[in-house]
């Protein structure tokens, strides 16, 4: 492992950066928000938290919540303004990812909370600058739950002089006596009207060509993760030049999804197919072959099977067709006792596929079961076996 | 030299299949300046042709001259055992498959390792263009551990300044989120019937022989789109018979044909005990010449869905085929689920045989671990 110097992910981001040509620096970096009011949505915990900054007096905090919805951002943002040019002696950041034992964290956590810090630094005159430190813990939930319950004691033992953060996707994986120190934070999924404000804020700043239909595409694959957004829109942008009008498919594309048309063609053949032999030519020439896996291929369908936005929009939007591919809604077409079978399958082979299954015989496997269900109402015998 | 070798693009003006990949990789190039990028598709559509192409670009001649070396890699934290590795580098760029030597703590260390030394062993002004970063390439990445896939995403940005990771994938879903999403992610499909049909008529002018159309289309079937495949038959069946006979067939590899006559044969033609047994020992003797049993598997059922006839038999087939593939991957034995998978086709087809109506009784399997 490497030893990590004091500074925090974002500043050796950061340094990466100098000397990068402006156009391949990331835009998530570029534009992560500077002040707690430039963060997008978060509006009750943004609430609660100015009011922290204002009586400089701050809980442990526990921010929970999915993906890209602000989490590091805000607390980056907070230690700024608390300390502004003495951020970097003030704030320690660990990933758990990398530094996962116990032992390192205590060790770090000692050696930064021993020097002590005064309350009003000359160089920092006009921030707060309240007189603790402020540790972030990225990726609390990897942390093991023996390393999380040495992790309470640590936290108390140092209240005096420093401030935890911990950050999570799952509070269920983080233990109840850590949960009840801390304050905790729920971050919700980015509302469509804000996340299409900033994508629109940075589409304008970067010079961006993006239509309504592209943009409408970019939130329905994020599924409110900003981030997932933002980095769409960069490699849709970095792949085609700054003069392409970015399209719905060139989206779907750098998103890693199979095309809608793809998946329409696949669910046509196996519905209309006179044998098998179509199925399996579809399947090894149009999926296989175009380098799309089982794996993509099934959240997609079950997407149409609930009948989400996501295909519908995709399928008015794409390139070609409305007419010969709108044959297949799947959400509107079957019974229930189909789409149940349907999901029970793709089901089965996801869970297989996790297991290390093989993704052509998956693949063949799932084409014969939707066939069967597709063209027979489902009530084809299958062999039963354990 | 192998045809493969001998008439593989060197250039990407030379690349036949794929213009909008190749015309990316262009652009990419002439801004001198790139992101992380990853190629993913199935095998033999031309990732690595096209990444030896670019870096030819990228940093002139030099790149081509690549050296072959055995390196050892300490494993961290103890570094007390060591692991060794095969790199391919030239110097500018450094190739390698992390994934070759086992995972967990192997492959991460390989790849952090390998990506920190290249990127401080920095050379300013290097090669015929002024580049000032060198390039890491990564083979297979979807087959690295999750630890090692983790490591990377840090090691990525930590280094970025410097050096410079191509990766190649075919499974584009085994990768993690957050690398998918810190490079330029490029899906390179198989060639078309059409493209292969092109690249093998201009090695067929260049070699100064007449290759029939039907045998082209033979071994373009046979070849599962891969282009690199469909060479090797092409070269295989001049050297077996040269001119070529009307109705010659495409090669197949040797375990593959033995695959077809001992095996796939005896189960369409004789299904009892006695068959399973004698299957049996084929299954061994062709793992006995390190064929893993997935390839036997889904080479045998290619085969046996060309063979039998009846979408009830076929999705039959299909699905023993996936459950058993699955178990096979849990277990230990892989003979025992290449049996209960004969077993049990072999009692399918029987029943299909024998009797009309459907929905009999199901067999059991015979096998598990």
């Amino acid at each position: 492992m490497f030893g990590f110097s004091q500074s925090s992910g974002a500043a050796a981001a950061a340094r990466a950066d100098v000397g990068r040509p402006a156009h391949l620096v990331p835009w998530i970096e570029k534009y992560r928000p500077k002040t707690m009011d430039d963060v997008a949505h978060q509006e009750e915990v943004v609430r609660a938290l100015k009011s922290a900054i204002h009586s400089a007096n701050m809980p442990h905090l526990l921010f929970y919540g999915p993906p890209g919805t602000g989490k590091t951002s805000s607390i980056h943002a907070i230690a700024h303004q608390l300390y502004g040019p003495i951020y970097k002696s003030r704030v320690l950041e660990l990933n758990a990812s990398d530094e996962r034992g116990i032992g390192m964290i205590r060790e770090r956590v000692k050696k930064f909370a021993q020097v002590q810090v005064r309350y009003h630094p000359t160089e920092a005159k006009e921030y707060p600058c309240p007189p603790y430190k402020i540790i972030i813990l990225d990726e609390a939930d990897q942390l093991t739950s023996e390393a999380q319950a040495a992790l309470r004691r640590t936290m108390e033992n140092y209240t005096r002089v420093t401030r935890f953060c911990l950050i999570c996707n799952y509070i269920s994986r983080i233990i109840e006596p850590l949960g009840s120190r801390c304050a905790k934070f729920r971050f919700q999924p980015i509302g469509d009207d804000s996340h299409r404000k900033r994508l629109e804020h940075i589409a304008a700043a970067e010079g961006v060509k993006i239509g309504e239909a592209g943009m409408t595409t970019l939130l329905l694959l994020a599924e409110g993760d900003l981030r997932r957004s933002i980095t769409l829109m960069q490699s849709a942008y970095n792949l085609h030049g700054p003069d392409h009008h970015i399209a719905p498919s060139d989206l779907l594309e750098v998103a890693g999804c199979v095309k809608p048309a793809v998946i329409t063609a696949f669910l046509h053949t196996c519905k209309t197919a006179s044998s098998f032999d179509d199925v399996q030519k579809v399947i090894e020439q149009d999926l296989v072959a175009g380098g799309y896996t089982c794996s993509q291929i099934i959240p997609q369908i079950t997407a149409r099977l609930v009948g989400k936005k996501v295909s519908e929009g995709n399928d008015m939007t794409d390139d070609q067709d409305q007419g010969s591919g709108g044959g297949m809604q799947l959400s509107t077409e079957l019974t229930d006792l189909q789409k149940a079978k349907i999901a029970t399958r793709c089901g089965e082979v996801d869970s297989q596929l996790m297991d290390g299954a093989d993704e052509y015989l998956q693949l063949l496997k799932l084409g014969a079961d939707l066939m069967n269900i597709l063209k027979q109402g489902g009530n084809n015998t299958r062999p039963h076996h354990n | 030299m192998l045809w493969v070798d001998k008439y593989r693009p060197r250039q990407l003006d030379e690349l036949h299949c794929h213009p909008g990949v190749t015309d990316l990789l262009r652009k990419l190039m002439d801004t001198r300046d790139f992101p992380h990028m990853m190629l993913y598709g199935p095998p033999g559509a031309g990732k690595k042709t096209r990444i030896s192409a670019f870096l030819r670009g990228v940093y002139g001649q030099g790149a081509e001259k690549m050296k072959v070396s055995t390196r050892s890699f300490k494993i961290p934290p103890s570094n007390s055992t060591t692991v060794e590795c095969q790199v391919l580098d030239s110097p500018y760029h450094i190739e390698v498959s992390p994934a070759d030597v086992g995972t967990g703590s192997r492959d991460t260390a390989i790849v952090q390792i390998l990506v920190k030394e290249t990127a401080s062993a920095l050379q300013p002004a290097m090669g015929d263009k002024h580049v000032s970063f060198k390039v890491v390439v990564i083979n297979e990445v979807d087959r690295l551990s999750h630890q090692a896939q983790a490591a990377l995403r840090r090691t990525m940005e930590k280094y970025v300044g410097a050096c410079r990771i191509i990766m190649t994938a075919n499974n584009f879903a085994k990768v993690l989120p957050p690398i998918r999403s810190r490079c330029l992610c490029i899906r390179v499909p198989s060639p078309t019937n059409q493209e292969i049909r092109e690249v093998m008529h201009q090695i067929a002018v260049n070699e100064n022989i007449t290759v029939p159309d039907d045998l082209v289309d033979r071994i373009i079937a046979a070849s599962g789109r891969d282009l690199r495949r469909a060479l090797l038959m092409l070269e295989t069946a001049k050297i077996k018979h040269y001119p070529f006979k009307a109705n010659q067939k495409p090669p197949l590899v040797a375990w593959e044909e033995f695959l077809e006559k001992e095996i796939c044969d005896t189960i369409m033609k004789n299904q009892t005990p006695k068959g399973v047994i004698a299957v049996r020992s084929k299954y061994y003797d062709l793992m006995g010449c390190m064929i893993p049993a997935d390839v036997i598997l889904k080479t045998l059922v290619k085969m046996l869905l060309k063979k039998v006839s009846g979408d009830t038999l076929k999705s039959k087939i299909v699905t023993f085929a996936a459950s058993f593939e699955h178990t096979m991957r849990l277990g230990a034995k892989e003979i025992f689920h290449l049996e209960a998978f004969t077993a049990n086709v072999m009692s399918a087809i029987k029943q299909a045989n024998t009797s009309q109506q459907q929905g009999g009784r199901a067999p059991s399997p015979s096998g598990g671990s």
